[in-house]
């Protein structure tokens, strides 16, 4: 049987992709993912590793293609905060 | 004892399941009736016929397939250790990423807030806010484009304001006002 | 009873020893077999559900804490492996039509083993004894799980009455009436074979 976690947090990396904020949805992929694999691991009744370690890599990528932008577009944003403050 | 409850304990009493009185109860019984003692007679056939059904010995590889069923699965379980490791070493990243992008976000929305003398700069920035929350809204389809959309907006708000306040043309030179 | 040789043996396994291992494997690979092929009727199934079984306590040594007698927990097992494997709808197909083809064809072990064994050298007894096979075979194939299991463990495991329970998890009373039923299933469909 696979498991449902994984398939879930599977879907939930990919959905991350789709609209804006995926910030949340790939938190929980991750989580889910992660928490889903030890199950795997553990029990030996469960397949679908392959979709847990899919939902970790794809919200992985997601949340750092997120860090990215906000390190190129962070400056300038903080630029004119400082300005406006002062 | 009656027939009916006699030939409920047939069975256990073929198994010598019971104790000593009620074992001496269906003896009397099926010293009587005949109707039970045939019943009884019709249960200790068929145990004895179950009984002639041949077992089935081991096939020789059986010992064979079942170790390396047992290094098959070691095996797979020192990959797991290996994937656990790599996990481990792996996972804090996006956790400690995605924890410096909220704070990130949540400084960006927070300080126009604090720092805007301008109620109107405040309201914009709110409204983008709300657009950035409702999924609805969202032009873009690939999700990180989105979010370079909200950088832009959000500079070019403070561009304006900024524009007002100091009654310059802008500074930056990217909101083109 | 918590300080049988079973659990000593399987004990001394957790700390390492695999030849220990190998002597439970040679005192109960053969009924373990053998209460998995009544329970799902093929002899390449019962033979890979056993090695399931002996692959999970393998497993589980590293956990084992003795709380009932070792071959109680074995069969609790095997037990509950068979049910799951007659749960999947595709298995129960293959053991139904298993029973309907089979009984002809039997494989060269069964048959050599019978051939060698002089008493029954007599061919109306090897034909005999494969149509009363036979007959068990779909009889016990017939009845319910929990049944099968009750009776399986008592006619040719000699299990008692308290030890099927710890089996099966239920009370010593509920074995009682889970035989009495069985025993009248198969009356019904027995009674014409002998």
């Amino acid at each position: 049987m696979k498991s449902k976690l994984a398939i879930a947090s599977f879907v939930l990396g990919l959905v991350s992709f789709v609209q804006l904020f995926g910030l949340e949805k790939a938190v929980l992929a991750v989580v889910f993912g992660a928490i889903s694999l030890k199950e795997i691991t553990d029990g030996q009744q469960l397949n679908g590793k392959k979709y847990a370690y899919a939902a970790i890599i794809l919200g992985s990528a997601y949340i750092l293609i997120i860090l990215i932008l906000a390190v190129v577009k962070g400056p300038e944003m903080f630029k004119l905060l400082g300005k406006m403050r002062g | 004892m009656n027939c009916k409850k006699a030939k409920k304990l047939l069975s256990a009493y073929l198994d010598g399941e019971m104790n000593e009185h009620c074992r001496q109860d269906i003896s009397e019984h099926l010293k009587i009736c005949s109707d039970c003692n045939k019943e009884y007679g019709i249960l200790f056939h068929q145990d004895t016929y179950l009984k002639q059904h041949d077992s089935i010995e081991p096939s020789p590889v059986f010992r064979q397939n079942f170790w390396r069923k047992i290094r098959d699965a070691e095996s797979n379980t020192v990959k797991n250790k290996i994937a656990e490791k790599i996990l481990r070493w792996w996972l804090p990243a996006p956790v400690f990423c995605s924890f410096v992008i909220f704070i990130f976000l949540i400084f960006s929305v927070v300080s126009p807030l604090l720092y805007g003398q301008n109620i109107k700069t405040s309201e914009k920035i709110v409204q983008l806010v709300k657009k950035m929350c409702l999924p609805s809204n969202q032009q873009k389809i690939f999700s990180p484009l989105n979010f370079t959309d909200f950088c832009d907006e959000y500079c070019q708000i403070l561009c304006e304001s900024h524009q007002q306040k100091s009654g310059s043309i802008s500074e930056c030179g990217r909101c083109k006002k | 009873m918590l300080e049988d040789d079973d659990i000593k043996l399987f004990l001394e396994f957790q700390r390492g020893d695999k030849q220990c291992f190998e002597k439970l494997l040679d005192k109960y690979e053969k009924p373990v077999i053998n209460f998995i092929y009544h329970m799902v009727g093929s002899r390449e199934d019962a033979e890979d559900l056993a090695q399931e079984v002996f692959l999970r306590i393998y497993r589980a040594a590293a956990n084992y804490k003795p709380s009932s007698k070792f071959s109680t927990w074995l069969y609790r097992i095997a037990a509950n492996i068979s049910i799951d494997y007659k749960r999947k709808p595709a298995n129960k197909l293959h053991a139904v039509t298993d029973s309907i083809d089979k009984p002809i064809v039997t494989d060269e072990n069964e048959i050599t083993k019978e051939i060698s064994d002089t008493s029954k050298s007599q061919p109306e007894n090897i034909l005999e004894q494969k149509r009363i096979n036979e007959t068990v075979r779909s009889a016990l194939l017939s009845l319910p799980s929990n049944q099968r299991i009750a009776l399986t463990l008592r006619v040719y495991e000699n299990k008692s009455y308290q030890e099927i329970s710890e089996i099966l998890s239920c009370s010593v009373s509920s074995v009682e009436s889970l035989l009495f039923r069985s025993r009248q299933n198969l009356k019904q469909k027995l009674t014409a074979s002998f």
